[in-house]
């Protein structure tokens, strides 16, 4: 589903590498957890994966395509199959719930009477059916995460990206998040999670990809976050 | 759906960016008005040009009794008349008709012009009055040809040309025309940079739209289209409001006041039709200005 071939990023006028000759693959359907401390290349990955960035070396196969190949106008038909969510929501403050997630349809030119069927099923899938008429101040932040998901799944994404999801979260909401993202992955979603929770990384016992400085340091199956911790 | 979604981005931006867009229309609206002035004042000297041509004539003064000018020893006598209608017969077809005017019918003539200046006319002799020639020619700008023919002969005194007269209005309406098209490019130019910056501004205000739909694959059509037609819009409504302008200045200045110059101008001023036909410059223009400079802003500043 998403694989690295000696991948290297240097950013600009920077003599460190963001990621250092990174190879691995993360397979159809699996539930990925990205760990290190910050500035170890965690979301430089997540930028990589979304062709936010280009690699200075290496390939990345995404969904089956070599994403150096990719013409820029091919890029959004990439994204329609992957779904980000961020730490930070970034939900819009003017929209109520149901039209933020509506919002992911309308501008890759959804026929009206499918949004108007799909949103109320994935804002019953978060949970929030219930609270669609809200804006997103007028929630938690937990449920604010759960509109973001929502909106990052509402189109049915193979691959479903997630940054620091539960950081801004308290213990209790992101057990929460956790498990509506692992019900996500059960519907055959591939998940990949950069995370610094150790104790939810713990819990999970799902793959975990330890990045240090750039380079992949430690890659188990079914892992915890740290030896140490 | 698509389109209904991109018109409710568009009139939530423009609301949010009301006096950014309202600057755009100003300058807008003012540039194109002052290319239209431009255009108009091109007009106006072709038609008057045109009708000024065909009634264009070349007189060949002959020499009066008691004339001071020493090309005029005596006056004119019957064999010199002869010879210079021969001479300006022999230059047809360039000439197309010679007329020949008697002292009889300059005085009728010179009555006629001076009806309203009685004392003039008592005042005035009608011996003094010199014959003449007056000459069409097929083509008017070829007035040196009859001048080099004509000039010297004797009998002759004048050759005088109307075109004279002509060339100086042409010259100022042409100055008038070259300063306003200088203006209007520099008004563009200002209008580009400004429209540039309003799109800015806007893809700047609404940065977190375009990064979420970046993000969920919206294309950059899709992305761009609610910008670029704001800076087109803005342009349009410009490009009317200025050619309202220019209405205006017509109804009122032109089919008002200069109304009183058209004998001076000969034939007519520039009608509603002059007018009409530059209203597809203004919009064409101002529209292409728009998406030009919106476009080049987007794809400097909002990345896809």
């Amino acid at each position: 589903m998403i694989r690295f071939d000696n991948v290297t990023k240097t950013y600009p006028q920077q003599a460190r590498p963001a990621l250092n000759d990174v190879s691995l693959e993360v397979e159809k359907g699996e539930f990925v957890f990205l760990v290190g401390a910050s500035g170890s290349g965690k979301s430089t990955f997540l930028r990589l994966v979304l062709k936010e960035e280009k690699p200075t070396h290496g390939h990345i196969h995404v969904a089956g395509k070599d994403l150096s190949r990719l013409s820029p106008w091919k890029v959004p038909g990439l994204r329609r199959q992957l779904g980000t969510v961020f730490q930070d929501f970034r939900l819009l403050p003017n929209k109520t719930v149901a039209q933020n997630v509506a919002f992911a349809l309308e501008v890759i030119g959804r026929p009206r009477s499918q949004i108007a069927k799909v949103v109320p099923e994935v804002l019953e899938l978060v949970g929030l059916a219930d609270k669609s008429g809200r804006l997103p101040g007028e929630l938690s932040g937990g449920e604010q995460q759960r509109v973001a998901i929502a909106r990052a799944f509402v189109n049915r994404p193979i691959v479903l990206l997630a940054d620091e999801p539960t950081g801004n979260l308290d213990p209790s909401t992101s057990v929460g998040i956790m498990r509506l993202l692992d019900r996500i992955n059960r519907t055959g979603t591939t998940v990949v999670m950069a995370t610094h929770d150790a104790q939810i990384v713990d819990s999970m016992r799902r793959r975990v990809i330890e990045l240090e400085g750039g380079n992949v340091v430690r890659d188990q199956s079914r892992g915890v976050y740290g030896y140490s911790s | 759906m698509r389109l209904r979604f991109v018109f409710s981005e568009l009139s939530n931006s423009l609301r949010r960016n009301s006096l950014m867009m309202f600057a755009v229309v100003v300058i807008t609206a003012f540039s194109m008005l002052i290319l239209s002035a431009a255009l108009l004042v091109r007009s106006q000297v072709n038609i008057t040009k045109h009708s000024f041509y065909q009634k264009l004539q070349v007189s060949v003064w002959l020499c009066p009794e008691n004339s001071p000018h020493p090309q005029c020893p005596t006056q004119a006598n019957d064999v010199q008349i002869q010879a210079i209608q021969s001479q300006l017969n022999s230059l047809r077809p360039l000439v197309t008709n010679v007329d020949f005017v008697d002292q009889d019918q300059a005085w009728s003539i010179f009555k006629d012009l001076f009806a309203n200046q009685p004392d003039l006319i008592n005042n005035t002799d009608p011996k003094a009055l010199p014959e003449s020639f007056v000459v069409k020619l097929s083509d008017p700008k070829k007035f040196d040809v009859i001048s080099t023919a004509v000039k010297g002969m004797p009998g002759v005194d004048i050759v005088q040309n109307q075109d004279d007269f002509l060339h100086k209005l042409f010259g100022i309406m042409n100055a008038v025309r070259f300063t306003a098209l200088a203006a209007t490019g520099v008004l563009i130019v200002a209008a580009g940079v400004l429209i540039g910056v309003a799109v800015q501004v806007a893809a700047a205000s609404r940065r977190r739209e375009t990064g979420i739909m970046r993000l969920v694959g919206a294309s950059r059509l899709y992305i761009q289209l609610p910008f670029l037609l704001e800076g087109v819009l803005a342009a349009l409504i410009g490009a009317l409001i200025g050619f309202a302008g220019v209405a205006a200045i017509k109804h009122f200045l032109v089919d008002g006041k200069l109304k009183a110059i058209v004998p001076v101008l000969g034939g007519r001023l520039i009608g509603w039709a002059e007018v009409y036909a530059t209203l597809p410059w203004l919009i064409g223009l101002s529209v292409v200005v728009a998406a030009l400079a919106s476009f080049v802003t987007l794809r400097r500043y909002l990345t896809v």
